[in-house]
């Protein structure tokens, strides 16, 4: 179907001004409570930058995961269990790796409400910690809510003022949003079945823009409007427009990115890349601990790369250079890995750097639809032989 | 002492290896620096597999098959042909560069391009110096 676009909030006064932008995704769990075995969604469990995987049973768990969390990196994508009905609120790039585990029959696409958010970047959290007490003075426990909007990163204290500063300000200062995020391009989830945000919505008035990919998501969203959970309206054609202009500044400033982190490797002469590799892997303590948080690996204990041994006097260890074959066709550039890394090897914009030249060689990105065959997995003959 | 590559062929058992044998019986000459390893088919070949022989040391890993439409497994070699344009994409990326791998497809009755083949590709390799991804000490 083509996607639908709405202007969505929440029936319920108090979580239309409690929640985030209207409460759109907070009734709407609350509307389908029940109606799957599982609904996944982050809540808030300290500070801002605390968070944990919430299973949301009755409609008071649904409120208790209000807010967005933009400094709460989680990866939803675990926890979602082959031949289970489930319903799962997540970003871009976790809803990539749930499509990458669907076209390996890890996840079963008829079985999962994929909601999706907007999202411009997410925060890591010591970083953002350190950042606010550096040039704001704050604490952790003073912030009651972050924000990443119109080009800046907003914070939010208990005594109702608001601290900000620029992205392109912080980021020149080495902190602001994850590396990954930073030169990641999909902004708006369009491979799930709906997909909700603030861009596109009259300023102040508490609503959020959802558009609907599926007929999967427009069925929930027709029973939730139906069971009197949220209230739906026509966007104005003018709000379309500066959604997609927003997305459009969003994208551009990935692109900036790419060429200085990406670009960077990929111009850089054989023998120097091939160094850089060398050297930026050889910390490594093979705690494969990258292999665990990674979304999209799931070959299990089987896999070759974990019959290795991290002894071997290779340049490169086969752990590592298997993980970069695996992941030139599948990474979708999460930044997982290098989050977990105890040794701060930044394997994103490694695995990043393979998948995006080979994006560009044939034209596939992984997680964008399930339609999308890999292109190792056709059977097809390719042009020229 | 002048670089002497070393080369890894892989080749399959329905055709190529055909061919290599031809070129023994037929008493073609062609350099000794390959070390052939026998699959069963072109597409049992793993993108594992090559990166491993650079990473043991290969100056140069060489691929060879059965023509297309002739392969003993009907499509086994559509599928080495997705890893050869995904491996030559791979060793660009990390450096070692694509030219230091090649696929050639040979008949059973192909000893000649065999041959040739191979002194060709072993050419290229002397002349493209030892791999970068080796160590001083290899």
């Amino acid at each position: 179907m083509n996607s639908k676009s709405f202007w969505g909030w929440s029936s319920t006064e108090a979580l239309r001004e409690g929640g985030e932008s209207g409460g759109f995704v907070t009734s709407f769990l609350e509307s389908i409570v029940g109606k799957y075995d599982n609904i996944l969604a982050v809540r808030k469990t300290g500070t801002v930058f605390e968070g944990a995987v919430m299973s949301i049973d009755s409609k008071e768990d649904a409120i208790k995961t209000q807010g967005a969390l933009h400094a709460v990196c989680m990866e939803l994508s675990h926890y979602i269990k082959k031949g289970e009905r489930t319903a799962i609120v997540l970003k871009p790039c976790d809803a990539r790796a749930v499509i990458e585990n669907m076209k390996r029959n890890h996840v079963e696409r008829e079985n999962v409400l994929l909601i999706g958010l907007n999202c411009g970047g997410t925060l890591p959290p010591v970083d953002t910690m350190r950042f606010i007490d550096n040039y704001f003075e704050l604490a952790p426990e003073d912030i009651v809510k972050e924000e990443i909007a119109k080009g800046k990163i907003i914070f939010k204290t208990t005594s109702g003022k608001e601290f900000w500063k620029t992205i392109d300000e912080i980021e020149e200062e080495g902190f602001g949003r994850r590396e990954n995020c930073r030169y990641c391009d999909v902004k708006i989830p369009s491979m799930c079945d709906i997909a909700c945000g603030n861009w596109g919505t009259p300023a102040g008035k508490n609503i959020t823009f959802v558009e609907v990919f599926t007929e999967n998501g427009n069925n929930a969203l027709e029973q939730a409007v139906r069971e009197g959970f949220i209230n739906v309206g026509e966007p104005s054609e003018k709000m379309i427009a500066v959604r997609s202009k927003i997305n459009g500044i969003m994208k551009k400033m990935a692109g900036g990115w790419n060429k200085r982190i990406i670009g960077r490797l990929r111009n850089m002469p054989n023998e120097e890349r091939l160094a850089y590799i060398k050297n930026v892997l050889s910390p490594c303590i093979a705690c494969y601990a990258c292999r665990k948080a990674c979304p999209v690996c799931k070959c299990g204990d089987d896999c070759k790369c974990m019959q290795m041994d991290p002894d071997d006097s290779l340049p490169i260890s086969i752990f590592h250079s298997i993980r970069l074959l695996h992941l030139t066709e599948s990474c979708i550039g999460c930044g997982n890995c290098s989050d977990v890394c105890p040794v701060d090897i930044p394997l994103a914009h490694l695995h990043q750097l393979f998948a995006r030249n080979y994006e560009k060689k044939t034209g596939y990105k992984p997680g964008m639809s399930i339609e999308d065959i890999p292109p190792l997995s056709r059977g097809d003959l390719p042009e020229g032989y | 002492m002048s670089f002497e590559p070393k080369i890894l062929a892989f080749l399959c058992n329905w055709c190529s290896y055909g061919a290599a044998d031809m070129a023994g019986t037929s008493r073609l000459q062609y350099p000794s620096n390959i070390r052939i390893i026998r699959f069963m088919c072109s597409g049992r070949i793993d993108p594992n597999f090559v990166i491993e022989a650079f990473l043991r040391g290969a100056d140069g890993v060489m691929i060879t098959g059965c023509h297309i439409g002739d392969c003993h497994y009907i499509d086994g070699n559509y599928k080495t042909v997705h890893r050869y344009e995904f491996l030559k994409e791979y060793l660009d990326t990390l450096g070692i560069g694509s030219e230091r791998l090649t696929l050639e497809w040979c008949s059973a009755a192909e000893g000649m391009k065999f041959s040739q083949k191979v002194t060709e590709f072993t050419e290229r390799i002397r002349k493209l110096g030892p791999s970068p991804i080796k160590g001083d000490e290899q």
